[in-house]
């Protein structure tokens, strides 16, 4: 027993030490390889290979240092060797193909390619082989050729659809690409969400919408919804809304998810402004599935596209321009019916979030469209006393702040605003409005120290986006304190101002601009003057004021101001640009250090882009 | 004689200066460095002569006074002033005067301006064609197809950024090969080159190369930024030898592609290196590393200062409001100062080290410069980075040196002092 033991060690040392050469070797013709030393890597492998030429990992490591030094028919020739022991190795087909090709000589690799494809009739995976082999070497046509013959014998096409539908992409061949997923989700539409993100990702090329809209209307067939999902996805894509709607509610037919599709379609309708759009969207789910969990929030989205509308009517007598303007009462029809869907939420969704939004909403509709205060109030009041840990109730309590400015009573706005300042969860961009608005309430109470105070609170942080306004009043105040009376007519005129009033607040800047003891307030005031007269659309009365400030020169600190506005008036109340341009580049040419030139070279551009 | 030389100058002029002028000065005080450019353009397009008052106020344009520049002046926001003929005279001599590094350059037309892009590329990722769009400089777009039919001869001005040249697509295999941008990039490069009768896109780009070497021998201006300027000569060194590893070109790379280089071509750069490794995202050791510039908040170039009088192309290429500027990097950010041609003429580098930052050299009949970083303003931009916004940067001391090179060629050539 030990002699046998002896022996087979005294046996086995040699065969290991040769072993362990052979792999120190190929290692070491491996760092060769890395570090860029073909000739050295070559040299060794070759003699590996010589000693063991059933060896595969010799054999792909030479053949791959070949390639590198580009002795293509060393390549050849130790493939074919090869071939003649294993025939049946597509893999090798598949590596001389390459060889040839990389070779320059493209039609031997082909005819390669295509007989090993021939010798194994049926083999599906002999195809995707020999196919990857020709996307390797970027021959996508040949690619194709062979993925479809493999499709063909394959028990599941889809798999090759895949393959074809990527190259198909990628050389932008957009109909192949969509006619094979159209393939793929007709036969599985569980693969619905693959094949809509892989069309989705190239949708957006030259000509693939269109392209891939041609073909998926093509195949649309009875029964497979998937293919009228796709289509109306793409219709969407291509802003096609009303075609995309058309087919969702045919789909919403058949399918069993209680209106799922139609809320996100409208949804999508809203965020892309097709707010009419929306609101039927909306509408026809509640009809269709009044049991649907969907059901709460697409009335609030119905609400909501109705109010839009109105927006939307109400920027047609667009007077944004105007330092000051009215926004001009809208269609009571519409109006009402918005208030109603609101109003329904409410009666439907007691003591919901979703309640004391709609309630807020129909304030701001009352207080802002219809300028009905008294009407508007009830319904902040509502939410304050119904509602009062809503999220909704700090907005309630700064409208109804607004409400009580607009009615003189600024006890009451301060005890509302107040109840915004004083709760620290409401946020500091809310409390800043909230100041702000309270300096203004003391502003016009004549309380200018208190107001001066507010407005320090809320310029410790400039970045707020009220800080520009706080830094407007802050200036006033400070500026002009030492002219009290004739301040606290100002902030009575600037009252009347945001009450509407402007026949009123005219009459009270006028009285101030005409004091001549009166110094930075008197200018300011004319100016307030112009923009009054222009709320009440007395264009020749604010151009002749504005004249007169010109007159003055740079005695007046707003020439450059009356200037602006003058363009303004020219371009957008009396349409004429040529005045407009005159006026525009005399502030360029007389005030090159003015606040107002950017805006004034934007006007230009804007004049000039129209005219060409 | 030097006196009555001086006089003539003047009396020369005084004819043209029957009316006033408009002066816009390029010194610290201009509100707007950029656009002073475009509207010096505008005027050479209107056929209106301007002249460049070289190192006057910072590099200042003379312009005969019309209401229409100093309308658009005012309107672009380019500060200037309105001095008589008699001011314009005072200035002149000044700017003649032997003692004063200073001279007066006549422009004359403005060049015709093409910037190689590919289809489908957007304005931001390109340091000029920002500068050419805020300036409002026209310009117009060519690729591979219009080079290598010719069109190069309609224009006076050539631009390249960081295409690559070399046929690597930019070396960004490592990083980017799966992403959708670099395969998109990928298949328009190669059916590119298959519609051009190419069989490797590396060819095609020889052969683009080639073209525009030919466009400068015959007395184009070429401005190349980025990657742009190595992998461009690097490309030119390679014309006869495959230097792309098989992901790039489907074969692999020579073996001795380093020592079969032909600097012999190359219209700056010589005895550099190659990088071969296709993973690493560099094409040469002709670029500085960013290990080698060391602490960022130390990247600054310093502007060679030349006679005007007697190298008054460098000295236009180097107007600028000061003369110590901010570094920026790119794929390729300032160049190996041994590596570049002693012809070449250096125009920045940062002072005590071997980094070029802005280089110039003739060929032929025409000119070539080459400007190291990406963008002037966006310290390290990177691919996907939203664009520099130029109404920030309206005084950019390294977006002017683009924009000189667009003046430059509209410059009447003068006969050299000797």
């Amino acid at each position: 027993m030990v002699k046998r033991a002896f022996l087979i060690f005294i046996i086995s040392v040699p065969f290991a030490f040769t072993q362990q050469d052979l792999v120190n070797r190929f290692l070491l013709a491996q760092n060769f390889e890395q570090s860029g030393e073909f000739q050295k890597a070559k040299q060794i492998y070759e003699e590996l290979y010589g000693d063991i030429p059933s060896n595969l990992q010799y054999f792909d490591a030479l053949n791959r240092v070949y390639l590198q030094l580009k002795e293509y028919d060393n390549s050849i020739s130790i493939i074919e060797s090869r071939l003649k022991i294993n025939g049946n190795d597509i893999n090798l087909y598949g590596l001389l193909g390459k060889t040839y090709y990389m070779k320059g000589e493209e039609n031997k690799a082909f005819d390669t390619w295509d007989k090993a494809i021939q010798k194994f009739p049926g083999n599906q995976l002999n195809c995707r082989t020999i196919a990857n082999y020709a996307i390797e070497r970027r021959s996508f046509e040949k690619a194709i050729e062979y993925l479809y013959k493999g499709k063909k014998v394959a028990d599941d096409p889809g798999m090759f659809s895949y393959d074809l539908a990527g190259i198909y992409s990628l050389t932008m061949r957009f109909k192949d690409a969509a006619r094979e997923y159209c393939e793929i989700i007709s036969s599985n539409s569980n693969q619905y969400q693959v094949v809509e993100s892989r069309i989705l990702s190239y949708i957006k090329k030259p000509d693939a919408l269109s392209q891939t809209i041609d073909v998926v209307k093509e195949s649309r067939e009875k029964n497979i919804v998937a293919i009228d999902y796709l289509l109306a996805r793409l219709y969407m894509e291509d802003g096609r809304f009303e075609e995309a709607f058309e087919i969702y509610l045919e789909a919403d037919k058949t399918q069993k998810n209680e209106g799922s599709d139609l809320y996100n379609f409208a949804n999508f309708a809203y965020s892309e402004k097709q707010f009419e759009l929306a609101a039927r969207v909306y509408n026809e789910l509640v009809e269709r599935h009044p049991n649907s969990p969907f059901v709460s929030p697409a009335k609030l989205g119905y609400a909501k596209t109705l109010e839009e509308t109105l927006n939307r009517e109400a920027a047609v007598n667009d007077n944004s321009w105007k330092p000051f303007y009215k926004i001009k009462i809208i269609d009571n029809v519409n109006i009402e019916k918005a208030i109603t869907s609101y109003s329904e939420l409410v009666n439907q969704y007691p003591r919901s979030e979703i309640a004391s939004e709609a309630l807020l909403r129909i304030g701001r509709i009352l207080l802002y469209k219809q300028y009905d205060n008294l009407y508007a109030e009830k319904y902040f009041n509502r939410i304050v006393k119904e509602y009062p840990v809503s999220k909704f109730v700090f907005d309630a309590y700064c409208e109804l702040a607004n409400i009580n400015i607009l009615g003189n009573d600024f006890a009451s706005a301060e005890k509302d605003l107040l109840k915004v300042i004083n709760n620290k969860g409401v946020g500091e961009e809310k409390i800043n409005l909230a100041r702000y608005e309270l300096a203004k309430v003391n502003f016009y109470r004549g309380d200018f120290s208190s107001a001066k105070n507010l407005l320090r609170e809320i310029l410790n942080n400039l970045k707020d986006n009220i800080a520009n306004d706080a830094i407007e009043l802050s200036l006033l105040l400070n500026t002009t304190l030492n002219d009290s009376s004739n301040l606290l007519l100002f902030a009575r005129g600037d009252l009347m101002t945001t009450r509407g009033e402007y026949k009123e607040a005219s009459a009270i800047f006028g009285e101030i601009a005409s004091d001549e003891r009166s110094f930075v307030l008197r200018y300011r005031a004319r100016l307030k003057e112009v923009e009054t007269e222009l709320a009440l659309d007395n264009y020749e009365r604010s151009i002749s004021i504005l004249q007169e400030i010109l007159d003055e020169k740079e005695q007046n600190i707003y020439a450059d101001k009356a200037l602006y506005l003058l363009g303004r008036i020219y371009q957008y109340g009396m349409k004429d640009d040529t005045k407009a341009l005159e006026m525009y580049e005399s502030l360029l040419a007389k005030f090159p250090n003015s606040l107002y030139l950017d805006m004034t070279r934007e006007e230009i551009i804007k004049i000039r882009n129209k005219v060409s | 004689m030097f006196r009555k030389t001086i006089l003539v100058l003047i009396l020369s002029c005084i004819s043209s200066f029957s009316q006033s002028k408009i002066l816009i000065y390029m010194d610290l005080t201009q509100a707007d460095h950029l656009k002073a450019y475009g509207i010096t353009f505008h005027a050479l397009t209107n056929g209106i002569k301007a002249d460049w008052l070289l190192n006057y106020r910072g590099g200042s344009f003379m312009i005969d006074y019309s209401d229409k520049i100093a309308v658009e002046c005012r309107i672009e926001g380019v500060s200037f002033d309105i001095i008589s003929s008699s001011e314009a005279v005072t200035i002149y001599a000044e700017v003649q005067d032997e003692g004063n590094n200073m001279d007066v350059v006549r422009l004359e037309k403005a060049p015709r301006i093409a910037v190689f892009v590919p289809p489908g590329f957007q304005p931001w990722d390109d340091a000029v064609t920002l500068a050419l769009e805020y300036a409002k400089v026209p310009y117009d777009k060519i690729w591979n197809d219009e080079i290598l039919r010719g069109d190069l001869k309609n224009y006076d001005w050539l631009h390249l950024h960081h295409e690559d040249f070399t046929g690597q697509y930019g070396k960004f295999y490592a990083s980017f090969s799966n992403a959708q941008w670099y395969i998109d990039q990928q298949m328009q490069y190669e059916n590119g080159a298959k519609k051009n009768g190419f069989k490797k896109v590396s060819d095609m780009m020889k052969a683009v190369s080639l073209t525009i070497k030919n466009y400068i021998a015959q007395g184009g201006f070429l401005f190349a930024m980025c990657s742009a300027t190595d992998s461009y000569d690097i490309s030119l060194a390679a014309k006869d030898v495959d230097i792309c590893a098989t992901m790039f070109d489907g074969d692999a790379a020579d073996p001795n592609a380093q020592e079969k280089l032909d600097f012999s071509n190359t219209l700056a750069f010589e005895n550099f290196k190659l990088e071969m490794n296709p993973y690493v995202y560099e094409y040469s050791d002709i670029d500085i590393q960013p290990l080698e510039i060391g602490n960022f908040d130390n990247d600054y170039f310093t502007l060679f200062e030349f006679s005007a009088k007697y190298d008054p192309v460098p000295t236009m290429l180097t107007q600028d409001h000061v003369n110590v500027i901010r570094g920026f990097m790119g794929q390729t950010t300032l160049f190996r100062k041994e590596l570049i041609k002693k012809s070449v003429i250096t125009l920045a580098e940062r002072n005590g080290t071997d980094q070029v930052k802005y280089i110039h050299g003739n060929f032929g009949r025409g000119t070539f410069t080459f400007y190291g970083g990406h963008d002037p303003e966006d310290y390290q931009h990177a691919v996907g980075d939203p664009p520099t916004d130029l109404t920030l940067y309206k005084n950019s001391p390294g977006y002017r040196l683009i924009l000189n090179n667009i003046l430059f060629p509209a410059a009447t050539k003068k006969k050299q002092k000797t």
